[in-house]
């Protein structure tokens, strides 16, 4: 907790975020200015964060697949509530499971203003591979460096500033069962979704040009089909893959339904 | 060799998935990636599935899935 203490005494001194910026939980919210969604790994704390942000009292536990719907909560910070949407954990975006769908369709379709992807800062490697999924669909991300007070007490070290500009989005190193670092979520979240913060989301540059001309030209087909669809170029990625699952939910038209009632609602046919 | 062949407490490093999109995938998204360090921890008593520590975690598989990830030594 050492290293954390410092980190509170430098941002008692450092004032860019106004001191006295309370979270004030609000439990539901019927008018909400923002919408975040709250993803990450199974057990990586998230249902810890959202509790501690919106004052709920939804069940917490140790074990993985808790979550299986998604939960909604508020809070009110810097005079805007923001609604919180807690999402079950998920390994990838590419779901297995109905309650992995949930996460994934939300995430993809929900159109949230700022996800903030929870990860275990102690297994921080399997983690990263949600994040980059994420990146490559949205910009608006924060990464929760979660579990830190775990992280320190096994000695291990976190260089946040190199993985906050590694992957081009903000990094809040944080403990959510000890109430350390909610504040800074908060402020981050709070900035970004004001367009304060310059995102540059890390993203697989290089795609070989023929594959992405059969992307492109299943872009067109998918949109022509599914008009104001969101994540055409996802949807067509997972086409030629050959998900299953992806598949016969765009020939059914019900990808997104956890959402919105499916993409031809979405698409407003 | 495949990953079911690696002896117990042994560590090899994968070279390919030889199995089709989605389970492939869900392999991939547990971190069994080509070029991922894994190491047998523990066999299920009455055999069918072997545990592999992986990326700081493990992950126990049945040996169906064990037999399609083709291993090599590390290199190092």
């Amino acid at each position: 907790m050492q290293e954390l203490k410092q980190a509170s005494k430098a941002c008692d001194a450092c004032g860019s975020c106004q001191k006295g910026d309370k979270i004030a939980p609000l439990r539901r919210a019927d008018k909400a200015d923002y919408v975040i969604a709250l993803a990450g790994n199974p057990n990586t704390g998230k249902s810890t964060v959202f509790n501690a942000l919106t004052g709920m009292r939804q069940h917490v536990g140790n074990w993985p697949g808790k979550t299986v719907v998604r939960e909604e909560g508020a809070f009110r910070f810097r005079e805007k509530v923001f609604r919180l949407v807690d999402l079950p954990g998920t390994y990838s975006l590419l779901s297995n499971s109905m309650d992995e769908e949930v996460a994934r369709d939300f995430v993809l379709f929900g159109r949230p203003d700022c996800t903030v992807v929870v990860v275990d800062a102690t297994a921080l490697e399997r983690n990263l591979a949600l994040v980059l999924q994420i990146l490559e669909i949205t910009e608006n991300v924060v990464i929760a460096l979660n579990l830190m007070d775990e992280v320190e007490r096994r000695g291990i070290r976190i260089d946040d500033r190199a993985l906050a500009r590694d992957l081009g989005v903000p990094v809040v190193a944080m403990s959510a069962r000890n109430k350390k670092g909610l504040t800074e979520l908060a402020a981050t979240v709070d900035d970004v979704v004001h367009g304060l913060v310059a995102l540059k989301p890390r993203r697989i540059e290089s795609i070989d040009p023929s594959i992405d001309q059969v992307v492109r030209s299943l872009v067109k087909e998918i949109e022509k089909e599914y008009p104001g669809v969101d994540n055409a170029r996802w949807i067509a990625l997972r086409l030629l893959e050959g998900d299953p699952g992806v598949e016969a939910e765009i020939r059914s038209g019900t990808l997104g339904k956890a959402v919105h009632g499916g993409l031809s609602l979405a698409g407003g046919q | 060799m495949s990953a079911t062949d690696i002896p117990i407490g042994e560590t090899a490093c994968i070279a390919a998935l030889n199995m089709e999109a989605p389970e492939k995938r869900r392999l991939m998204d547990m971190g069994f990636c080509p070029g991922a360090e894994i190491q047998r921890v523990l066999d299920a008593p009455l055999g069918g599935t072997i545990a592999f520590r992986i990326r700081g975690t493990v992950i126990a598989l049945r040996d169906e899935q064990t037999d399609k990830i083709e291993v090599t030594p590390c290199k190092n």
